[in-house]
């Protein structure tokens, strides 16, 4: 429970400070409007999911340390892929007045959401090796 | 060691997944209100011309021209008709067959690509619930008769990799390489693609193809191309010509295509990608497919690569009208859902060789989950949308096309010639009278002289048709395309009055008799 609190709290972390260094550069559009923002979004994603993974260690069941980088990063493209698309409407925050569109594409939203979840699976695999 | 009962159960469970998608299909086809194409009825005008007057052509006493697009619709029309069945409503009736038998081929499909059941029919799933597909069963058109073939070549194709080269039926191959081809223009590269495939694999026993290649796709497609020399006076189709995009014009076919591969192909791509991935990284040892399979893939690469890029490029190329529920970039579903029914294979197939510490494979199998149901939220979701587009296109028949198409059979001679402007189907179809296109599919001058709206304009006053029907957008002031606007406001056009007006919010048609 403690590892998997540690391991939140480190991805959350990771992700607000990723957050508050792209949000001035993509400004109000966010992860969104073009390819090269939307691009960014995934390798902010991917960065994550990599030093998450770079933090994990062999009794997470990984060879070795780029293996658990690699596959945090696999997992964060997917998180944060399906997090772009589900077309569910609580997902959009056109409810809420004055502003619109999906939280996904809010870096504030988006990266700390990446990293609790993907800090906090590292963290819970810590010390169970694979089954 | 699984019981036989378990055994049974897992061999069943995929079929009934595909069994529940095909009643939600018939669902949607029963709840859809009564929707045609237009262009539907130009391909039954040409199949009566032929059995009524014995010349395959638009205007009886007209030179032919070939103003549709493929010979299977006309074939099946054609017989109809001589049959004295609506022709009409049996292109329907195929387009819905096509559909089933479609889903059911697909699923086929994972036996001879070496893939899971499961694979097999979450594709066939996801043929029959995707919403568009409703729309293309229904049209009368040759859409959804075409993506079937395509899935058929692919299946007939990858089934040889599996058989000793040279040996078995050879025949197949060759027969659905010429439907496909018959079908749409563009299947000539689909059932070439596979043929080659086939043939590379077994290049070693390549004359025993020579036969069934030679008497059964390039002879009866040669002749087919020598008819449409002497008959229409081109190799190619009016509709080709119609559809080629001027030098500066854009085709939608890229923002179509792309729409359609985000909603059904990335998603699967994507968590296939990252099952690959992970199942790379975590174990080494996933056991490599056994011979036949990997030939049956290479063939299907082979045949579905080349395919791919040459409707494409051929679509990038060309002003696709009538793109309606993103109709060219379907023609590419069947070869689409091979390729998700491959992905969601190779996802099975890594995914339960992976080893990493539970955490990480529950959260790995709960993603994958929803990334797989990515597809089939987008499928659902454009299902009202789809409904109240076929309501619309259908309300739009009857309260404009249906009432001027009654209003010239009581008002205007038999003998008289109508222009159309720009849709040329259920009118011409309905009233019978000789038929000048503006939409340029049937008529080979507009086909072939570019989009400069003077000429269009003089060639109307040249040709003095007796009615004009034209489609408004914005009252009389706005018409379908600039051509038209210039048309109306031409001094010449003087020499016509207004009939009869339909419209609703500006939109609809308007009947111009000659004073």
């Amino acid at each position: 429970m403690i590892r998997t609190l540690g391991g939140a709290t480190l991805g959350f972390l990771l992700g607000v400070i990723l957050a508050a260094s792209v949000n001035p550069f993509v400004g109000i559009v966010g992860f969104s409007e073009s390819n090269s923002s939307i691009a960014l979004g995934y390798a902010c994603c991917l960065s994550i999911g990599a030093l998450v993974g770079l933090a994990a260690d062999k009794q997470s069941g990984f060879s070795n340390r780029a293996a658990s980088a690699g596959v945090g990063a696999a997992l964060a493209l997917l998180l944060a892929y399906v997090f772009r698309e589900l077309p569910l409407p609580w997902l959009n925050l056109v409810w809420l007045d004055g502003t619109a569109g999906p939280m996904s594409e809010l870096p504030f939203v988006l990266l700390p959401v990446v990293g609790l979840i993907l800090g906090s699976v590292f963290g819970a695999a810590r010390g169970k090796a694979a089954p | 060691m699984p019981n036989r009962q378990t055994v049974t159960l897992r061999a069943i469970l995929p079929m009934i997944l595909v069994a529940i998608a095909a009643i939600f299909a018939l669902w949607t086809l029963i709840r859809s209100p009564h929707y045609r194409v237009d262009d539907a009825y130009i391909v039954a005008r040409y199949a009566e011309n032929l059995v009524h007057h014995g010349r395959l052509t638009w205007n009886v006493n007209e030179p032919p021209v070939e103003g549709f697009t493929g010979y299977s619709l006309l074939f099946i029309m054609i017989i109809a008709t001589a049959l004295h069945l609506p022709p009409l409503g049996i292109a329907t009736a195929v387009g819905i067959l096509a559909w089933f038998i479609g889903a059911r081929l697909l699923y086929e499909c994972h036996k001879p690509l070496g893939v899971s059941p499961w694979a097999g029919s979450i594709a066939a799933t996801l043929f029959l619930c995707a919403a568009e597909q409703t729309t293309h069963a229904i049209s009368s058109l040759e859409t959804e008769l075409f993506i079937t073939l395509t899935i058929a070549c692919a299946f007939v194709a990858s089934q040889r990799g599996h058989q000793e080269s040279g040996k078995g039926a050879l025949w197949p191959l060759p027969i659905l390489a010429l439907a496909v081809a018959l079908t749409r223009p563009e299947g000539l590269v689909v059932g070439a693609a596979f043929l080659f495939g086939v043939l590379l694999r077994e290049r070693n026993t390549w004359t025993k193809w020579i036969s069934p290649i030679l008497f059964l796709f390039v002879l009866p497609f040669g002749a087919l191309q020598i008819f449409r020399r002497l008959y229409f006076g081109s190799f190619l189709p009016n509709t080709y010509f119609a559809k080629a995009l001027e030098a500066g014009q854009s085709s939608v076919f890229g923002s179509s295509f792309s729409k359609h591969a985000s909603h059904y192909i990335l998603p699967v791509l994507v968590i296939c990608v990252v099952a690959v991935v992970i199942g790379r990284i975590s174990n080494k040892t996933i056991s490599p497919l056994s011979r036949p399979y990997q030939n049956a893939r290479w063939i299907f690469f082979v045949g579905t690569g080349p395919s791919f890029i040459a409707i494409s490029v051929s679509y990038l190329r060309s002003d696709l009208v009538m793109n309606y529920s993103e109709r060219f970039a379907y023609h590419l579903f069947g070869l689409s859902m091979l390729v998700v029914l491959l992905a969601i294979g190779e996802f099975f197939r890594h995914f339960a060789n992976i080893t990493v510490a539970r955490p990480i494979y529950s959260t790995l199998f709960i993603l994958s989950g929803i990334g797989l149901f990515l597809p089939f939220a987008h499928a659902l979701e454009r299902h009202p949308g789809e409904r109240a587009y076929r309501f619309n296109y259908s309300s739009s028949t009857e309260t404009h096309y249906q009432l001027v198409a009654d209003w010239i059979k009581r008002e205007i001679s038999p003998n008289a010639t109508l222009a159309v402007y720009p849709d040329a189907g259920i009118v011409p179809y309905s009233t019978r009278l000789r038929t000048i296109d503006f939409g340029k599919l049937n008529d080979s001058y507009l086909a072939r002289s570019g989009n400069d709206p003077r000429k269009t304009v003089d060639y109307f006053f040249e040709r003095k048709p007796d009615v004009l029907m034209i489609a408004l957008t914005g009252g009389l002031e706005r018409t379908y395309e600039k051509t038209g606007d210039l048309l109306l406001a031409d001094a010449r056009f003087s020499a016509y009055r207004l009939a009869l007006l339909t419209t609703n919010h500006g939109t609809g048609l308007a009947v111009f008799v000659k004073r």
